[in-house]
C-alpha cells in the first residue's frame, strides 16, 4: 500500500526518469478573446521523445503512439475531431493546424509500394478508430484520397529507402464526445493534474465549438532527430462583454479549478492574449511578451508562489474595432432534384495582398463529377465588380472509383487581392445499391468541405490569427523566439454538404403504382396480344421484310447482354463509356499501324 | 385450321359486341354513378384514418416553450404598423432590430423577368446559425413584411430569442419578403442556385444547407365584427403538390395548444371560416388543390423540395404576441429534432378535418372508378374495330400539334415581346387561338372516326390517371367532367333508330360537347367555387368579358412560377375537347359500325357483306343466332 512517502518517491523517480532519459513534456493553455467577445481556449500538450528510436523502454512518450508509428511505418500523422463550425467570418482564421467539421486523418506512410501503403493505412484507420472510440472506419472503405499538391509534410522524413505517400480522409458527420476524450487523455503523462484537470467534459461539450486532436511529427536539429506528439484541444466559450468585464476565472469557463501541478511537466504555462485590450490581471503576470495584436500575458503555472485558483483576468476596455475577415470560404450545393447538382465554392480574399492558394475538393464516389463543367470565375470586390481571369498555376484531378475511392480535385491559382472567386462544377448523383446506404438513408449522405491552403510568405495573415502556435511550435515558443518562422501557409476549411440521393423505397405510393403497373403491363400486354391477334399465313415477301426487324431484335438482344454484363461487373454508364472509348482507341491504334 | 373460319372470327366477335351494346352502356353508367357513391362514402369522417406522426422523432417537439420576448414583439409590431413605406419598414427590421440583436441582416433585390409583368422588390433575410452542428441542414421561416406586420414582429423577436439558445441542430433562415411569393421564389432560386426565366434575384451573401422545412407566417387580419378568429393552416403548393402531413400535424397540434384555438385548414378568408360543416372541408381541400396555384408564400417552396406550409395566426390588435412566438418556437424545436428529412411520399392525402385524412389508397380509386366507363368503351371499340385497319388518325395528331404550336409560340411571344400595355389585347388573341373549335373546322376523314374514338377514350383515361398522381383534385374534376363528355361524343348511334332521332341525338351531343368547353367550365366552376370556398382561383374576374384577363393571369402564373394549368389546357385538354367535338359531329353509323350518309359503300362494308354471305352459305351464322 502506498503511503505519502511512497508517492513522493514515485514522483521523484518519475522526474528523474524524465530528466535522465530525456523525454520531455510541456503543457500550455492559450486564451484569446475573439472579435464576437467569445473566448477561445487552446490547450496544447507536447511530448518530445528522447531520440529517433522509440522503445523498448517508454517513459513519457506514449507507448501506444510509438508502437503505432513503428508498426505502420508512419512518417507523420494527424488525427483531429471538431464539433461545430469555425466561423471564419466572425472569428478570423482558425487555429493551426485547422480542423474541418467532423473528423479528419492525415498520415504520411512509408512502404515498399502503393499497395503496401494502402494496407498500412487501412490498419492505421482501424487502430485509431478503436483507440479513440470513434466511427472513422468509413475512411478506409471509400473515402481515402492521396492528394499530390495540397498537403505538405511538416517534419523530416526518415531515410529508409522506402517510398512515402500521404493518405487523407475526412468524415464530416463524426461527432466529438467524452468517449473520444477519455482515450485521448490517457496518452498524456499527467491525467488528473496540471492543465488537463481543467478539461471538464460537461463544460467543454456545452460550448459552441470544440476540437480535439493529436499530431505526431519527426523533427531534426542538426543531426539529432526526435519525435514530437502534440495533443491539442480548442474550445470556444460564448461569452459577452458583461461577462468579460465581470472577470474571468478558470471556474467561470471550465466549471472547475486547476487541480494542482503536473510534476513531470518541464513547463506549464498560461498565455492570455492581451492584444489591444485593456485587461486587469490578478495576480499580475511575470511578463508580457510580444506586441500589438499578438501580445500575451504569460503565467508560469509551475511557479510555486502562484495561487492557481486565484488567477483572474478582467477586461476593462475592449478593442471594439472588428477587423474584416481576411479570408472567407463557403461551399453551396445547387440543384433541387435527385439526379444531379452543382457545387459552388466561393473564396473571398479581403486582404490587400494577392495570394497563391490551393483548393482541394475530395468528394465521395457517389458524386460523379463532370470535369468538363469545372469553371472558376473571379471578380474584384468593391464598387467595380470587375471580372478578372485567375492565373491558374497547376491542376490535379483524380477520378473516383465506384465504392472504392473518392474523386480529388486540386487547383492551385493566384487569388488576387480584394477579390472573390467562385469554383463551380456539376455532378451527377449515383444510383447506389441498397446496401450502400447508411441507416436513415433519407437523411442524405455527407461530403466534406473544401480545403484551402493559403501561402503567406509575407506574413500578411499573421494578425488575423486568434492565437500563435502552429503544427510544430507552441505559442510560447513562437512568442519568445522571434527567429522561429511564422507559418508559411494557413489552412481553412469550408462547410461540409449533405447530398440527397435517390433512396430505394418500395413501400410508398409512387413506387407501388409504378412497380405494380409495370408488372401488370408486362403480363397483360402479351396476354392481350396473343389472345386477340389474328393468325395470318405469311409468304416469302413478308419474311424478307422482317430482316430489318430481326436486325433490330439482335441489336436489342446485344444491349440486354451489355446491361447484364454491366450489372454483374458493377459497372456504371461512365465505366461503359470509358470501355467503349478504350475500344475505339485501340481500333484507331490498329488502324494507324 | 380452315382459312374461312380464321377470317370469320372478328366478324362474329363484332356481332356479339354490337349485340351487347346496351349492356356496355348501362354498365358504364352504373359505374360512373357508383363513383359518386364512393366519393360520398369515402369522405365520411368515420370512414377514414386519424392523423398520426410517421416521423417519430418529431414528437420531442412537444416541449414547454420558453419564448419570452412577447413585449419586444408587440413593440416591433406597433412600429412596423406605423411605418408608411417599404423602405421605412426595411429600415426598422434591418438596422434597428436585427443588428441590435447581433444578427446579420442581408438584402436581396429581385425583379420579374417576364416582359409583360413588371414587379420587383427587396427581400431581407437573416440566419441564426446552429452553433454546434455541421450546418448541412436548415429550416426556413418566411413572412411578407409589407403585408403582415405582426407576424414580422413575432419572427424578429423569435430570431432574437433563438440566437441565445444553443440546442439548434439546424440553421434557421428567416426571410422577410417584399412582393409575396415572387420575392420568396427569388430567394429560394438563388439559395438553390437554380435559374428560372420568370424571376431574377441577386446572389445571396450567405447560404446554408438543405431546408428540411419551410414555414410561412401570416396575420389573420382584423375581423370587423370582433369575432373570435381561428388559427388556420394552409398547405397547397404549386401544381397540386402538398406539404408533408407530419409537418401539418406538427403545426396543428402545437398551434392548437399554444394558441388555445381550434385549428382550421385551408381557410384563408375570414368571412368563410364559419362554413365549417364536416362535409365542407374535403371539398374545400380539393377545390384549393385543383384551382388555387399560389395559396401563400409556402406555395413556391415545393418547387425546391422544401416542405412548406403557412400558419395564419389570429393577431387582432391588443393580442399579446407571446403566444405567437411560442408557436414559432414550438414548430422550430419540433423540426429541429427531426431525424431525417420529411419523406417525399407523405404528401398524397386529402384532409377531412384538422385530424382526419384520406390517404392515396382510398382516394386514388375514386379517379379510377370515374374513368372505368371510358376503359369499358375502349374495350368495346377495340373489339368492334378488330376487322378494320387500325391507324393513327391524322386529324387527332393535328389537333394536338395545333395545341402544342399555340403554346410554344405564345410562350415565346409573351416571354420576349409582350408588354404590359398590350397584354389584354394579346391575351384576347391567345384566347381566340386556344379556343378555336378545330374539331369543327378540321373534319376528320371517314375512316379516321373509329380509331379516333379509341384514341380519345384512351387519352382521356390516361390523362386522368396520370394527373391524379400529381394533382388528385384536378384529376378528379377532370374525370368527372370529361368522362360523360367524351362518353357522349364517342357513343355509337346506330341507324337502327329513325333518321330524326339520330339527327336529334347528334345535335344534342354536339351541344353538350360545346357547352363543356374547358374555358367555359373553368369560368362556371370558379364563379360558384369562389362564392362557397372563399378563394379566387385563376379567374380574377368571373365574367365572359374578362376572360382575356384570366388568360393573362394564367400566363403570369405559368411564366413567373411554373404553373402548369395553361399548358395543360392548351396542349392536352383543348385537343381532347376538339377531338370529342369532331367525334360528336361525325355521321351516324350503319348497323355494322361504318359511317352512313355517303354515296359510296365503304370497302369494309363490302368485305363484311361478303363474309355475311359466306356465313349464310356455311350456315354458321344461323347457328350463332340460334
Amino acid at each position: 500500500m502506498w503511503d505519502s512517502n511512497g508517492l513522493v518517491v514515485l514522483i521523484f523517480v518519475g522526474c528523474l526518469a524524465g530528466a535522465v532519459f530525456g523525454d520531455r513534456y510541456n503543457e500550455e493553455l492559450t486564451i484569446s478573446r475573439l472579435p464576437t467577445n467569445a473566448l477561445l481556449a487552446n490547450f496544447r500538450f507536447t511530448i518530445d521523445s528522447d531520440g529517433d528510436k522509440l522503445g523498448p523502454d517508454y517513459h513519457l512518450f506514449p507507448r501506444l503512439v510509438a508502437e503505432m508509428i513503428k508498426s505502420h511505418d508512419i512518417a507523420e500523422l494527424e488525427l483531429a475531431f471538431a464539433q461545430g463550425r469555425w466561423r471564419l467570418d466572425e472569428w478570423g482564421l482558425q487555429t493551426q493546424p485547422a480542423i474541418p467539421t467532423g473528423a479528419h486523418l492525415i498520415a504520411w506512410i512509408n512502404g515498399k509500394n502503393e499497395s503496401a501503403i494502402d494496407a498500412e493505412w487501412t490498419n492505421l484507420v482501424d487502430s485509431l478508430n478503436g483507440i479513440f472510440c470513434s466511427s472513422i472506419s468509413s475512411i478506409s472503405k471509400h473515402l481515402t484520397a492521396s492528394p499530390k499538391q495540397t498537403l505538405k509534410m511538416n517534419g523530416v522524413k526518415k531515410e529508409n529507402g522506402k517510398m512515402m505517400q500521404v493518405r487523407y480522409g475526412a468524415v464530416p458527420e463524426e461527432s466529438l464526445c467524452t468517449e473520444n476524450l477519455t482515450p485521448w487523455r490517457k496518452l498524456l503523462p499527467c491525467k488528473s493534474d496540471g492543465l488537463i484537470s481543467l478539461l471538464n467534459p460537461y463544460s467543454i461539450y456545452a460550448t459552441t465549438y470544440s476540437t480535439m486532436g493529436l499530431n505526431v511529427i519527426r523533427l531534426c536539429q542538426e543531426k539529432t532527430c526526435h519525435w514530437r506528439l502534440n495533443a491539442h484541444i480548442s474550445v470556444v466559450f460564448e461569452t459577452n462583454l458583461e461577462a468579460l468585464e465581470a472577470g474571468i476565472l478558470f471556474d467561470t469557463l471550465f466549471k472547475r479549478d486547476l487541480a494542482g501541478r503536473c510534476s513531470v511537466a518541464e513547463s506549464s504555462r498560461l498565455l492570455i492574449r492581451k492584444g489591444n485590450d485593456e485587461i486587469d490581471f490578478s495576480p499580475s503576470p511575470k511578463s508580457i511578451h510580444g506586441e500589438g495584436h499578438h501580445s500575451y500575458a504569460v503565467f508560469d503555472l509551475n511557479d510555486k508562489d502562484l495561487d492557481l485558483r486565484k488567477i483572474e483576468f478582467t477586461y476593462k476596455n475592449v478593442d471594439a474595432s472588428r477587423r474584416e475577415p481576411a479570408i472567407g470560404i463557403f461551399t453551396v450545393q445547387g440543384g433541387v432534384d435527385q439526379q444531379s447538382g452543382t457545387l459552388k465554392t466561393r473564396i473571398i480574399n479581403s486582404d490587400r495582398g494577392s495570394k497563391t492558394v490551393t483548393l482541394m475538393h475530395i468528394l465521395p464516389w457517389f458524386m460523379r463529377i463532370y470535369y468538363g463543367s469545372i469553371q472558376m470565375k473571379c471578380q474584384l470586390l468593391g464598387g467595380s465588380k470587375e471580372n478578372v481571369i485567375p492565373a491558374v498555376l497547376s491542376k490535379n484531378f483524380k477520378e473516383s472509383l465506384i465504392r472504392t475511392s473518392p474523386s480529388t480535385i486540386e487547383w492551385q491559382f493566384v487569388l488576387l487581392h480584394e477579390s472573390m472567386c467562385e469554383f463551380e462544377f456539376e455532378f451527377d448523383k449515383a444510383h447506389m445499391r441498397i446496401w450502400d446506404y447508411p441507416p436513415d438513408a433519407n437523411h442524405g449522405m455527407y461530403a466534406a468541405g473544401a480545403l484551402l491552403v493559403i501561402d503567406d510568405k509575407e506574413g500578411r495573415l499573421h494578425n488575423h490569427r486568434p492565437i500563435l502556435g502552429d503544427y510544430v511550435n507552441s505559442a510560447y515558443e513562437q512568442l519568445v523566439n522571434p527567429t522561429l518562422p511564422y507559418p508559411l501557409s494557413y489552412s481553412v476549411f469550408s462547410n461540409p454538404i449533405l447530398v440527397s440521393l435517390p433512396v430505394p423505397d418500395f413501400s410508398m405510393p409512387f413506387n407501388v403504382i409504378c412497380f405494380v403497373l409495370t408488372v401488370v403491363s408486362f403480363c397483360i400486354s402479351p396476354v392481350l396480344r396473343y389472345t386477340t391477334s389474328m393468325i395470318m399465313i405469311t409468304d416469302g415477301v413478308t419474311l424478307e421484310k422482317n430482316r430489318g426487324r430481326n436486325l433490330v431484335r439482335v441489336l436489342l438482344l446485344g444491349l440486354c447482354g451489355l446491361a447484364i454484363y454491366a450489372q454483374v461487373n458493377e459497372m456504371s454508364t461512365s465505366d461503359i463509356r470509358r470501355k467503349i472509348e478504350e475500344l475505339f482507341r485501340k481500333l484507331n491504334d490498329m488502324g494507324s499501324m | 385450321m380452315d382459312e374461312t373460319n380464321e377470317q370469320l372470327q372478328p366478324w362474329v366477335r363484332q356481332s356479339w359486341v354490337r349485340g351487347h351494346f346496351y349492356r356496355f352502356f348501362l354498365g358504364s353508367m352504373v359505374i360512373y354513378l357508383a363513383g359518386f357513391a364512393y366519393l360520398h362514402l369515402v369522405l365520411q369522417e368515420d370512414m377514414v384514418m386519424t392523423t398520426y406522426m410517421s416521423e417519430p422523432s418529431l414528437m420531442p417537439g412537444y416541449v414547454t416553450e420558453k419564448f419570452d420576448r412577447g413585449g419586444l414583439a408587440n413593440e416591433l409590431a406597433f412600429n412596423l404598423k406605423q411605418a408608411k413605406s417599404v423602405a421605412e419598414k426595411s429600415s426598422i427590421i434591418c438596422e434597428s432590430l436585427l443588428q441590435r440583436a447581433g444578427l446579420p441582416c442581408f438584402s436581396q433585390n429581385w425583379t420579374s423577368n417576364v416582359a409583360f409583368h413588371n414587379s420587383k422588390g427587396t427581400n431581407l433575410y437573416t440566419v441564426v446559425r446552429a452553433k454546434r452542428s455541421t450546418g448541412v441542414e436548415a429550416m426556413l421561416f418566411a413572412v411578407d413584411f409589407n403585408q403582415h406586420p405582426r407576424s414580422t414582429a413575432a419572427l424578429i423577436a423569435f430570431a432574437q430569442y433563438a440566437k441565445d439558445q444553443i440546442y439548434w441542430y439546424r440553421d434557421i433562415f428567416i426571410v422577410f419578403t417584399d412582393g409575396g411569393a415572387s420575392g420568396l421564389d427569388a430567394f429560394l432560386q438563388e439559395y438553390h442556385l437554380v435559374r428560372s426565366s420568370g424571376i431574377r434575384g441577386e446572389p445571396l451573401q450567405t447560404t446554408g444547407g438543405f431546408f428540411i422545412s419551410g414555414i410561412s407566417c401570416r396575420d389573420w387580419g382584423y375581423d370587423e365584427n370582433e369575432r373570435n378568429v381561428p388559427y388556420s393552416v394552409q398547405l397547397n403548393h404549386l401544381n397540386g403538390q402538398q406539404a408533408n402531413l407530419d409537418l401539418i400535424n406538427v403545426m396543428i397540434k402545437i398551434g392548437s395548444r399554444t394558441l388555445d384555438k381550434q385549428p382550421h385548414i385551408y381557410a384563408a378568408n375570414i368571412s368563410k371560416f364559419e362554413i365549417e360543416a364536416p362535409w365542407f372541408i374535403p371539398y374545400r381541400a380539393m377545390w384549393t388543390q385543383a384551382f388555387i396555384p399560389i395559396e401563400g408564400l409556402h406555395s413556391v417552396m415545393g418547387k425546391y423540395r422544401v416542405e412548406g406550409a403557412t400558419a395564419i395566426v389570429p393577431t387582432q390588435s391588443g393580442n399579446d404576441l407571446t403566444k405567437y412566438g411560442k408557436l414559432v418556437e414550438g414548430i422550430a424545436r419540433s423540426l429541429n429534432v427531426a431525424h431525417e428529412r420529411l419523406h417525399q411520399s407523405y404528401f398524397m392525402y386529402v384532409m377531412l378535418s384538422s385530424n382526419h385524412f384520406i390517404s392515396i389508397a382510398y382516394f386514388y380509386p375514386m379517379v379510377v372508378i370515374f374513368v372505368v366507363p371510358l376503359l369499358i368503351f375502349i374495350l368495346y371499340e377495340y373489339l368492334h374495330n378488330m376487322c378494320i385497319t387500325f391507324q393513327v388518325p391524322p386529324t387527332w395528331c393535328l389537333f394536338h400539334f395545333y395545341g402544342l404550336s399555340v403554346w410554344i409560340v405564345s410562350y415565346w411571344y409573351f416571354a420576349n415581346l409582350g408588354t404590359p400595355s398590350t397584354i389584354i389585347r394579346d391575351s384576347a388573341i391567345l384566347l381566340g387561338l386556344i379556343s378555336m373549335p378545330t374539331g369543327i373546322l378540321m373534319r376528320p376523314q371517314r375512316d379516321e372516326i373509329q380509331p379516333m374514338r379509341v384514341y380519345i377514350l384512351t387519352e382521356t383515361a390516361l390523362l386522368a390517371a396520370s394527373l391524379a398522381l400529381t394533382n388528385f383534385s384536378q384529376a378528379l374534376a377532370f374525370s368527372i367532367i370529361a368522362t360523360p363528355v367524351v362518353y357522349a361524343a364517342t357513343l355509337r348511334i346506330y341507324e337502327t333508330l329513325t333518321i330524326k332521332v339520330v339527327f336529334l341525338l347528334r345535335m344534342l351531343r354536339v351541344f353538350f360537347v360545346l357547352i363543356a368547353q374547358p374555358f367555359v367550365l373553368l369560368l362556371v366552376v370558379s364563379q360558384y367555387g369562389t362564392r362557397y370556398f372563399g378563394q379566387t382561383p385563376y379567374l380574377a374576374k368571373i365574367e365572359f368579358k374578362d376572360l382575356p384577363s384570366t388568360v393573362s393571369d394564367l400566363l403570369r402564373l405559368q411564366m413567373l412560377y411554373g404553373s402548369n394549368m395553361l399548358p395543360l389546357l392548351t396542349v392536352l385538354i383543348m385537343p381532347i375537347w376538339n377531338t370529342a367535338l369532331a367525334c360528336a359531329i361525325s355521321p351516324a353509323l350503319s348497323p355494322d359500325g361504318a359511317p352512313m350518309g355517303e354515296d359510296e359503300q365503304d370497302e369494309d362494308d363490302q368485305v363484311n357483306a361478303l363474309f355475311e354471305a359466306k356465313l349464310k352459305g356455311t350456315g354458321k351464322i344461323d347457328e350463332k343466332e340460334e
